[in-house]
């Protein structure tokens, strides 16, 4: 589609200048496409094999979790569980990715969480609770690839749109545009060539 | 130092395990709650929560919301009793955003 600007000199060079720019956005941003794709299929595989690791070892917990609520009234597990001594808490870090700002996740545990009468619990609750212990970087793993993959999909999918604006509207129009001027230009030119010779002509009969 | 907390929301039985553990655990039972604590959770100073698939799916499209626009991080994990792989369902739809097909996954189906 032809852009609507006036067929002079002035805007031919600010169009030339403009696609100038567009053509190297365009190549900038697929090389930024590719590289984001790149990373993202690793860090998709990555993702896959955790999730699937995490999931078979949550269960197993949730299992052995399972057994020690049985072995224990309910109401003096709630009243071991109420006051934990233990604080768990993460510190969050950003790498950049292609300009995508990825957390990073760094478990920071604080206190001793075997903090509960050992005589009215089961042993099997000091089992579970290292076992959940020890998933615990696991998960913040898993949770750091998930949000990174989303991320880098949104990017992804937003690079890409704008890669295709520039490769199938801007760039085309704007080389449309630029034949067009440069063809108005010389047909004026032509013309008044023509009308010169014209007059040169009446004037020397 | 950028210090944050974690938490877990979920169904009762499948999370009290990690409550020794200091970790913030909700127990929610239905949708409105989840809403209300997750809403809660985000204006806090929370990094990071884990919710079960069980409680996740009839909200599914605002963790997807969020995950995309905000510094929480919500991740689904498995409930104690069936699969639903609703984690990787979620991966795979990021993966077909990002490339178009699904390529990564196709593998399997085949064999």
């Amino acid at each position: 589609m032809l852009l609507k600007v006036n067929p002079n000199r002035m805007e031919l060079l600010r169009l030339r200048k403009r696609l100038a720019t567009a053509k190297r956005g365009h190549k900038l941003l697929k090389d930024k496409r590719d590289a984001l794709i790149q990373e993202f299929i690793s860090l998709v595989r990555e993702n896959e094999k955790i999730r699937e690791e995490l999931e078979d070892k949550l269960r197993e917990g949730y299992l052995i979790f399972a057994s020690v609520s049985s072995l224990i009234n309910p109401k003096s597990l709630e009243e071991t569980i109420m006051f934990p001594k233990a604080k768990s808490a993460v510190e969050i870090n950003f790498k950049n990715i292609m300009s995508v700002k990825v957390p990073n996740y760094l478990l920071k545990g604080e206190g001793n969480f075997y903090a509960y009468s050992l005589i009215n619990t089961p042993p099997e609750l000091d089992l579970s609770l290292k076992y959940f212990y020890e998933l615990l970087p696991l998960m913040l793993k898993l949770a750091e690839l998930d949000k990174a993959t989303t991320l880098l999909a949104e990017e992804i999918e937003k690079t890409r749109r704008r890669v295709n604006a520039l490769e199938y509207v801007l760039i085309p129009d704007l080389e449309e545009t630029v034949k067009f001027i440069t063809m108005k230009l010389d047909e004026v030119a032509r013309s008044s060539i023509s009308a010169i010779m014209r007059i040169k002509e009446i004037i020397r009969e | 130092m950028n210090m944050y907390k974690i938490a877990l929301v979920g169904d009762k039985d499948s999370i009290t395990g990690f409550q020794l553990l200091g970790v913030s655990v909700f127990a929610v039972t239905n949708k409105e709650e989840t809403i209300n604590i997750l809403k809660e959770l985000i204006k806090e100073k929370y990094g990071v929560v884990f919710i079960t698939e069980e409680i996740a799916h009839p909200i599914l499209e605002e963790i997807e919301e969020w995950q995309k626009s905000l510094l929480i991080n919500i991740t689904i994990i498995p409930n104690k009793s069936e699969k639903r792989e609703l984690g990787s369902q979620i991966l795979r739809k990021n993966v077909e955003k990002a490339i178009g097909t699904d390529i990564l996954f196709k593998k399997e189906g085949e064999q």
